[in-house]
Protein backbone atom coordinates (compact mmCIF):
# COMPACT_ATOMS: atom_id res chain seq x y z
CA UNK A 1 0.00 0.00 0.00
CA UNK A 2 1.56 3.75 -0.64
CA UNK A 3 1.37 5.75 1.81
CA UNK A 4 3.62 8.37 0.81
CA UNK A 5 0.09 10.61 0.67
CA UNK A 6 -0.54 10.05 4.11
CA UNK A 7 0.35 13.40 5.62
CA UNK A 8 -0.14 15.53 2.91
CA UNK A 9 -3.58 17.19 1.99
CA UNK A 10 -3.91 15.95 -1.35
CA UNK A 11 -5.35 18.24 -4.26
CA UNK A 12 -8.34 16.55 -5.42
CA UNK A 13 -11.18 17.96 -7.58
CA UNK A 14 -14.71 17.61 -5.66
CA UNK A 15 -15.77 14.43 -8.37
CA UNK A 16 -12.39 12.56 -7.21
CA UNK A 17 -13.30 13.20 -3.45
CA UNK A 18 -17.02 11.57 -3.96
CA UNK A 19 -15.50 8.60 -5.65
CA UNK A 20 -12.89 7.78 -2.77
CA UNK A 21 -13.37 4.31 -1.32
CA UNK A 22 -12.27 3.47 2.18
CA UNK A 23 -9.17 1.03 2.93
CA UNK A 24 -9.78 -1.84 4.02
CA UNK A 25 -7.09 -2.30 6.24
CA UNK A 26 -7.23 1.33 7.61
CA UNK A 27 -10.55 2.88 8.32
CA UNK A 28 -9.19 6.51 8.17
CA UNK A 29 -7.25 5.96 4.58
CA UNK A 30 -9.09 6.65 1.49
CA UNK A 31 -7.95 5.49 -2.44
CA UNK A 32 -9.12 6.85 -5.51
CA UNK A 33 -9.36 3.81 -8.24
CA UNK A 34 -6.70 1.97 -5.87
CA UNK A 35 -4.72 4.50 -6.01
CA UNK A 36 -2.22 5.76 -3.41
CA UNK A 37 -4.11 5.73 -0.23
CA UNK A 38 -5.37 9.86 1.62
CA UNK A 39 -6.60 10.58 4.46
CA UNK A 40 -6.22 14.67 4.27
CA UNK A 41 -7.66 16.53 1.32
CA UNK A 42 -7.47 20.16 -0.14
CA UNK A 43 -10.47 21.33 -2.42
CA UNK A 44 -10.90 25.08 -3.64
CA UNK A 45 -14.38 25.74 -5.04
CA UNK A 46 -17.69 27.93 -5.08
CA UNK A 47 -19.28 27.66 -1.47
CA UNK A 48 -23.01 26.74 -2.68
CA UNK A 49 -24.75 26.28 0.63
CA UNK A 50 -24.32 27.22 4.29
CA UNK A 51 -25.90 25.65 7.41
CA UNK A 52 -24.70 26.91 11.02
CA UNK A 53 -25.67 25.04 13.87
CA UNK A 54 -24.49 25.74 17.50
CA UNK A 55 -21.58 22.93 17.33
CA UNK A 56 -20.95 23.35 13.51
CA UNK A 57 -20.80 24.64 10.31
CA UNK A 58 -22.07 22.56 7.50
CA UNK A 59 -21.15 24.29 3.90
CA UNK A 60 -20.73 22.82 0.65
CA UNK A 61 -18.13 23.74 -2.27
CA UNK A 62 -18.99 23.82 -6.09
CA UNK A 63 -15.74 22.95 -8.18
CA UNK A 64 -17.92 22.41 -11.55
CA UNK A 65 -16.81 18.55 -11.15
CA UNK A 66 -19.33 17.89 -8.02
CA UNK A 67 -20.09 19.26 -4.24
CA UNK A 68 -18.05 18.28 -1.89
CA UNK A 69 -19.78 18.83 2.02
CA UNK A 70 -17.39 20.38 4.80
CA UNK A 71 -18.08 20.70 8.11
CA UNK A 72 -16.49 23.05 10.42
CA UNK A 73 -16.45 22.31 13.70
CA UNK A 74 -17.50 24.58 16.25
CA UNK A 75 -17.71 23.45 19.74
CA UNK A 76 -14.48 23.46 21.33
CA UNK A 77 -15.14 25.09 24.12
CA UNK A 78 -17.53 22.76 25.17
CA UNK A 79 -16.72 19.42 23.58
CA UNK A 80 -15.27 16.85 26.25
CA UNK A 81 -12.63 15.96 22.83
CA UNK A 82 -10.90 19.02 24.35
CA UNK A 83 -11.01 18.77 27.71
CA UNK A 84 -7.45 17.83 28.15
CA UNK A 85 -5.84 20.26 26.09
CA UNK A 86 -4.11 23.07 26.94
CA UNK A 87 -6.91 25.59 27.87
CA UNK A 88 -5.32 28.75 25.44
CA UNK A 89 -4.50 26.31 22.88
CA UNK A 90 -8.37 25.56 23.04
CA UNK A 91 -9.25 29.41 22.85
CA UNK A 92 -6.71 29.78 19.76
CA UNK A 93 -8.45 27.12 18.03
CA UNK A 94 -12.09 28.13 19.12
CA UNK A 95 -11.16 31.87 17.63
CA UNK A 96 -10.08 30.53 14.65
CA UNK A 97 -13.21 28.54 13.70
CA UNK A 98 -15.18 31.32 14.24
CA UNK A 99 -13.56 33.81 12.08
CA UNK A 100 -13.06 31.19 9.54
CA UNK A 101 -16.69 30.57 9.52
CA UNK A 102 -18.05 34.14 9.66
CA UNK A 103 -15.80 34.54 6.47
CA UNK A 104 -17.58 31.78 4.56
CA UNK A 105 -21.03 32.79 2.41
CA UNK A 106 -22.77 31.86 0.09
CA UNK A 107 -20.83 32.93 -3.61
CA UNK A 108 -17.59 33.13 -2.15
CA UNK A 109 -14.58 31.23 -3.12
CA UNK A 110 -12.73 29.07 -0.39
CA UNK A 111 -9.79 26.86 -0.08
CA UNK A 112 -10.82 24.08 2.25
CA UNK A 113 -8.41 21.98 3.65
CA UNK A 114 -9.03 18.89 6.23
CA UNK A 115 -9.44 15.22 6.74
CA UNK A 116 -12.04 12.68 4.37
CA UNK A 117 -14.44 10.85 5.85
CA UNK A 118 -17.67 9.32 5.04
CA UNK A 119 -20.95 9.92 6.55
CA UNK A 120 -23.97 8.01 5.84
CA UNK A 121 -22.61 7.25 2.94
CA UNK A 122 -21.34 10.07 1.36
CA UNK A 123 -17.63 11.46 0.96
CA UNK A 124 -17.23 14.72 3.23
CA UNK A 125 -14.56 16.99 4.40
CA UNK A 126 -13.92 17.70 8.21
CA UNK A 127 -12.19 20.93 7.88
CA UNK A 128 -9.01 22.29 9.66
CA UNK A 129 -8.49 24.90 7.98
CA UNK A 130 -11.22 27.31 5.16
CA UNK A 131 -9.64 30.49 3.71
CA UNK A 132 -11.48 32.87 1.41
CA UNK A 133 -9.35 33.13 -1.90
CA UNK A 134 -9.97 36.75 -3.41
CA UNK A 135 -7.86 36.09 -6.34
CA UNK A 136 -10.16 34.87 -9.47
CA UNK A 137 -7.32 32.81 -10.97
CA UNK A 138 -7.08 30.66 -7.49
CA UNK A 139 -9.41 28.40 -8.86
CA UNK A 140 -8.11 27.73 -12.29
CA UNK A 141 -4.83 27.26 -10.26
CA UNK A 142 -6.07 24.79 -8.09
CA UNK A 143 -8.09 22.60 -11.22
CA UNK A 144 -4.50 22.66 -12.50
CA UNK A 145 -2.98 21.68 -9.68
CA UNK A 146 -5.21 18.17 -9.85
CA UNK A 147 -5.07 17.78 -12.82
CA UNK A 148 -1.22 17.34 -12.94
CA UNK A 149 -0.85 15.63 -9.41
CA UNK A 150 -3.68 13.67 -10.52
CA UNK A 151 -1.81 11.96 -13.92
CA UNK A 152 1.19 12.56 -12.29
CA UNK A 153 1.06 10.99 -8.95
CA UNK A 154 -2.17 9.81 -7.64
CA UNK A 155 -2.74 7.46 -9.81
CA UNK A 156 0.07 5.52 -9.17
CA UNK A 157 -0.96 1.86 -8.27
CA UNK A 158 0.59 0.63 -5.11
CA UNK B 1 -30.36 21.92 5.54
CA UNK B 2 -32.32 19.46 4.05
CA UNK B 3 -30.54 16.87 2.85
CA UNK B 4 -31.00 17.42 -1.07
CA UNK B 5 -28.45 17.26 -3.17
CA UNK B 6 -27.15 20.79 -5.39
CA UNK B 7 -25.84 19.97 -8.48
CA UNK B 8 -22.64 21.25 -9.20
CA UNK B 9 -22.72 24.75 -11.90
CA UNK B 10 -20.29 23.11 -14.73
CA UNK B 11 -18.30 25.46 -16.32
CA UNK B 12 -18.93 26.46 -19.77
CA UNK B 13 -18.32 29.36 -22.22
CA UNK B 14 -20.56 31.13 -23.55
CA UNK B 15 -19.88 30.47 -26.47
CA UNK B 16 -21.21 27.04 -26.04
CA UNK B 17 -24.79 27.78 -25.45
CA UNK B 18 -26.52 27.25 -28.22
CA UNK B 19 -29.87 25.32 -29.06
CA UNK B 20 -27.88 22.11 -30.14
CA UNK B 21 -25.24 22.18 -27.76
CA UNK B 22 -24.85 19.53 -24.84
CA UNK B 23 -25.14 22.18 -22.26
CA UNK B 24 -28.65 23.68 -23.60
CA UNK B 25 -31.05 21.75 -21.18
CA UNK B 26 -33.81 23.27 -19.06
CA UNK B 27 -32.96 23.56 -15.49
CA UNK B 28 -29.22 22.21 -15.59
CA UNK B 29 -27.09 24.15 -13.21
CA UNK B 30 -23.81 25.98 -14.91
CA UNK B 31 -21.34 27.94 -14.10
CA UNK B 32 -21.29 30.93 -17.13
CA UNK B 33 -18.04 33.93 -16.59
CA UNK B 34 -18.52 37.49 -18.50
CA UNK B 35 -18.61 41.25 -18.88
CA UNK B 36 -21.32 42.55 -17.54
CA UNK B 37 -22.79 44.98 -20.64
CA UNK B 38 -25.96 45.86 -19.07
CA UNK B 39 -28.00 45.88 -15.47
CA UNK B 40 -31.31 46.71 -14.69
CA UNK B 41 -31.65 47.88 -10.60
CA UNK B 42 -35.88 47.37 -10.63
CA UNK B 43 -35.80 43.88 -12.11
CA UNK B 44 -32.23 42.88 -11.14
CA UNK B 45 -31.79 41.49 -14.35
CA UNK B 46 -27.97 41.03 -16.03
CA UNK B 47 -26.37 40.94 -18.98
CA UNK B 48 -23.31 39.22 -19.35
CA UNK B 49 -21.60 39.24 -22.79
CA UNK B 50 -17.72 37.05 -23.33
CA UNK B 51 -17.01 37.90 -27.43
CA UNK B 52 -20.27 38.49 -29.39
CA UNK B 53 -22.27 35.71 -27.19
CA UNK B 54 -24.12 37.18 -24.49
CA UNK B 55 -26.54 35.34 -21.53
CA UNK B 56 -29.35 37.33 -19.15
CA UNK B 57 -28.92 36.24 -15.44
CA UNK B 58 -31.66 36.69 -12.96
CA UNK B 59 -29.85 37.80 -10.07
CA UNK B 60 -32.73 38.83 -7.87
CA UNK B 61 -31.36 35.40 -5.28
CA UNK B 62 -28.28 37.02 -4.74
CA UNK B 63 -26.79 38.87 -1.26
CA UNK B 64 -23.96 41.02 -0.83
CA UNK B 65 -23.22 41.38 -4.61
CA UNK B 66 -22.90 44.60 -6.00
CA UNK B 67 -23.04 45.29 -9.96
CA UNK B 68 -20.65 47.62 -12.18
CA UNK B 69 -20.71 47.56 -15.76
CA UNK B 70 -17.82 46.67 -17.51
CA UNK B 71 -17.04 44.16 -14.71
CA UNK B 72 -16.47 40.43 -15.25
CA UNK B 73 -18.86 38.48 -13.30
CA UNK B 74 -19.17 34.63 -12.92
CA UNK B 75 -22.81 33.25 -12.13
CA UNK B 76 -23.96 29.67 -11.03
CA UNK B 77 -27.35 28.89 -11.40
CA UNK B 78 -30.06 27.19 -13.66
CA UNK B 79 -30.52 27.49 -17.35
CA UNK B 80 -33.49 28.79 -17.85
CA UNK B 81 -35.02 28.55 -21.67
CA UNK B 82 -37.41 31.12 -20.81
CA UNK B 83 -37.19 34.12 -19.24
CA UNK B 84 -34.42 34.20 -17.76
CA UNK B 85 -31.70 32.15 -16.52
CA UNK B 86 -31.52 32.08 -12.49
CA UNK B 87 -28.31 32.65 -10.22
CA UNK B 88 -27.43 30.82 -7.25
CA UNK B 89 -24.05 32.71 -6.80
CA UNK B 90 -22.33 35.72 -8.29
CA UNK B 91 -19.03 37.06 -7.67
CA UNK B 92 -16.69 39.78 -9.50
CA UNK B 93 -13.81 38.12 -10.73
CA UNK B 94 -12.42 41.57 -12.42
CA UNK B 95 -8.10 39.94 -13.07
CA UNK B 96 -9.05 36.85 -14.25
CA UNK B 97 -7.16 35.03 -17.31
CA UNK B 98 -10.07 34.14 -19.28
CA UNK B 99 -7.43 32.57 -22.13
CA UNK B 100 -6.08 30.37 -19.79
CA UNK B 101 -10.07 29.75 -17.74
CA UNK B 102 -10.56 28.27 -21.38
CA UNK B 103 -8.00 26.42 -21.90
CA UNK B 104 -8.56 24.85 -17.90
CA UNK B 105 -11.78 24.36 -18.52
CA UNK B 106 -11.07 22.09 -21.78
CA UNK B 107 -8.00 20.40 -19.95
CA UNK B 108 -10.52 19.52 -17.04
CA UNK B 109 -13.07 17.54 -18.99
CA UNK B 110 -10.49 15.79 -20.92
CA UNK B 111 -9.25 14.76 -17.67
CA UNK B 112 -12.64 14.08 -16.08
CA UNK B 113 -13.58 11.78 -19.56
CA UNK B 114 -10.27 9.75 -19.33
CA UNK B 115 -10.85 8.72 -15.81
CA UNK B 116 -14.26 7.71 -16.49
CA UNK B 117 -17.98 9.37 -16.37
CA UNK B 118 -18.28 13.04 -15.80
CA UNK B 119 -21.01 15.44 -16.10
CA UNK B 120 -18.54 17.92 -17.76
CA UNK B 121 -17.87 15.66 -20.48
CA UNK B 122 -21.09 14.12 -21.82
Amino acid sequence: MDRSLQNTHAKLVARDIQRLTQSPTESNSFSLLGGACVSRVETVGTIVSRDLTPKFLKFGVDDGTGCVTCVLWLNQLTSSYFSRWDPDTILLLASAARKQAAAIRIGAVARVRGRVGSYRGVMQITATVVVVERDPNAEILHWLECLRLGQSCYRIQS
Amino acid sequence: MANTRIEPGVPITLQELYPSSQFYKEAVSLRVTGMLSGYSVETAIGVIEDGSKSLKINTQNLRDVSFRVGSIYQFIGELHIEPNNEARTGRNVDGIDMNLYRKTIELLRKFLKEEGNSNMAE
